[in-house]
């Protein structure tokens, strides 16, 4: 008990440093540092990236995304505000910028997958040591990231936040710009959404 | 499987219910082996989509962000919200669609040439033929086929100026290239008859509008036209015609008994102002490709009635007027 209590007491903290430090560097990159600024790409371009390349399934689209949402990001840091994590903001960014990519690219993006992804099916390197298991994974995996680039951007963006990026609700809340409960229902229909669209692909019938 | 319990499943797979309620859900779900089948394919799901880690490593460098951010510029941090920025888009569109809307009028001839009588408005001379009333205002006549509508602007700005124009004058602004008049006559008791008119055309082109001042009441009113318009006073006839301030390249002229043919054009202050001997008035007519005759005409007194009357001096349609 006490012991999970230090635990939850340090995990406050080092959320709080994190958040101050954060926020230290926003307050000098506001005064015109730009190596604060720096710092904080450094620290969260991965999580950006990582977020992006989910939504988008292209290397190349995930880094202009990340490269514009960072230059929106510094453009606009006088209208963060602190009471917000400032990945929160950046995810927020990150989200719209893919949104709006999504949208007005969504049949181009869909082919260029579809062509990817069949050109890459023989290179693919399994993580299971029995071959079969290695194919059945893949086809799965296949099939998964091809229902997902086939989803709507508002729905795959909160399946990749919850599901993939496990995100916790509020913070989902906050990027999306709703509430918690309205941020588990859109999860919740996402989800619904996904298995629908994943079941045909898998030959699930269930 | 109804939709509750669906949305049920998926929470108990994706792991969003709390421990209580999940144990429960799980014990009736244990009978239901469709249900249990489903709740092993959301659980599937969710392990497939946690196994989507095959994420590259990004390429995109500290400078490559430093590039780009020069590259669009930098913004002093802490600028002003840019709602201000767009704060002209209203208006830009509100004066597009005011635009619109006024060259559409005036392409349909909506417009009409409006003057100032002795006792009111009057309305007249609209471009396709068609008179409209206007609010206190008598219609009384159509101002013939121009092509372009005509506006005679009677109230403040006569020529686009800043005189005033009373009773008794006329002023027409054309905001397009046909001609700019702004004539009237000032009619004394005793020298003129009240029906005396003028007329005005447009040469080279352009049809030749026309629009004529039925009454005038006083002098004075002739006088008011002031230096905006050009103005003829000579024994009660007053004739001004000015150029408007909307940017019209007038090709106006004006023809008098054996003098030179004066252009009505000008900028406020320079318009030239043709003499007009007695009851000298210009007639109007077409030229150029409509062929119709210029014709002068001269007034005089007949000496058994004392009554005035026009005699024709001069007719012909092939006169360049006004250079």
């Amino acid at each position: 008990m006490v012991e999970s209590r230090v635990v939850s007491l340090g995990t406050s903290v080092s959320g709080r440093l994190e958040l101050d430090t954060d926020l230290r560097l926003v307050m000098l990159a506001r005064e015109g540092d730009f190596g604060a600024f720096e710092t904080l790409f450094e620290r969260y371009r991965s999580l950006a990236f990582r977020f992006a390349y989910q939504m988008t399934s292209s290397r190349d689209d995930a880094e202009d995304v990340v490269q514009e949402a960072f230059v929106r990001a510094y453009q606009n840091l006088h209208r963060y505000r602190d009471e917000a994590k400032f990945t929160t903001w950046l995810l927020r960014i990150v989200t719209n910028l893919c949104t709006d990519r999504a949208r007005s690219s969504h049949r181009r993006t869909a082919l260029e997958q579809q062509e990817a992804m069949g050109a890459l099916d023989w290179m693919t390197i399994g993580t299971q040591d029995d071959p079969v298991r290695n194919l059945e994974e893949d086809r799965r995996k296949i099939a998964l990231r091809k229902a997902l680039a086939a989803l709507p951007a508002h729905h795959r963006s909160v399946i990749v936040l919850r599901d993939i990026e496990e995100r916790e609700y509020p913070e989902i809340s906050k990027i999306l710009g709703c509430t918690v409960g309205g941020a588990k229902l859109r999860v919740l229909r996402a989800r619904r959404a996904l298995r629908d669209r994943i079941a045909p692909l898998i030959g699930d019938e269930a | 499987m109804n939709r509750k319990r669906n949305d049920d499943l998926i929470r108990l797979a994706f792991g969003d219910l709390r421990e209580s309620e999940a144990e429960q859900l799980r014990a009736e779900l244990s009978k239901d082996p469709q249900a249990m089948r489903e709740l092993g394919a959301y659980e599937g799901l969710r392990a497939d989509l946690r196994c989507l880690d095959d994420i590259p490593e990004p390429q995109i460098s500290t400078e490559m962000i430093r590039d780009a951010i020069l590259k669009q510029g930098l913004k002093p941090a802490g600028a002003r919200p840019s709602i201000l920025n767009f704060a002209w888009l209203p208006v830009a569109a509100a004066a597009t669609l005011f635009g619109v809307v006024v060259v559409q009028r005036l392409n349909t001839g909506e417009i009409p040439v409006v003057t100032r009588s002795g006792s009111g408005l009057v309305a007249k001379g609209t471009q396709s033929g068609v008179t409209m009333p206007i609010a206190g205002a008598e219609v009384i006549g159509s101002g013939g086929s121009i092509d372009r509508p005509l506006v005679l602007d009677t109230t403040k700005n006569v020529g686009g100026g800043s005189e005033g124009v009373g009773d008794g004058a006329v002023a027409m602004n054309s905001k397009t290239d046909i001609g700019n008049f702004a004539f009237g006559t000032a009619q004394t008791e005793s020298k003129f008859a009240p029906e005396k008119f003028a007329i005005a055309t447009t040469v080279g082109s352009r049809p030749a509008g026309f629009a004529s001042l039925k009454q005038s009441s006083t002098r004075q009113g002739a006088e008011k036209l002031g230096s905006q318009g050009s103005r003829s006073k000579e024994d009660g006839t007053t004739l001004a015609f000015g150029n408007g301030s909307v940017g019209a390249r007038p090709k106006s002229g004006f023809a008098s008994r054996g003098g030179p043919i004066r252009s009505g054009a000008g900028k406020a202050g320079n318009v030239p102002r043709p003499k007009l001997e007695e009851g000298m008035l210009a007639a109007a007519g077409r030229s150029g490709a409509d062929s119709e005759p210029l014709v002068m005409i001269e007034t005089d007194q007949d000496g058994q009635s004392g009554a005035q009357r026009a005699t024709e001096v001069e007719s012909t349609s092939n006169v360049l007027v006004g250079g």
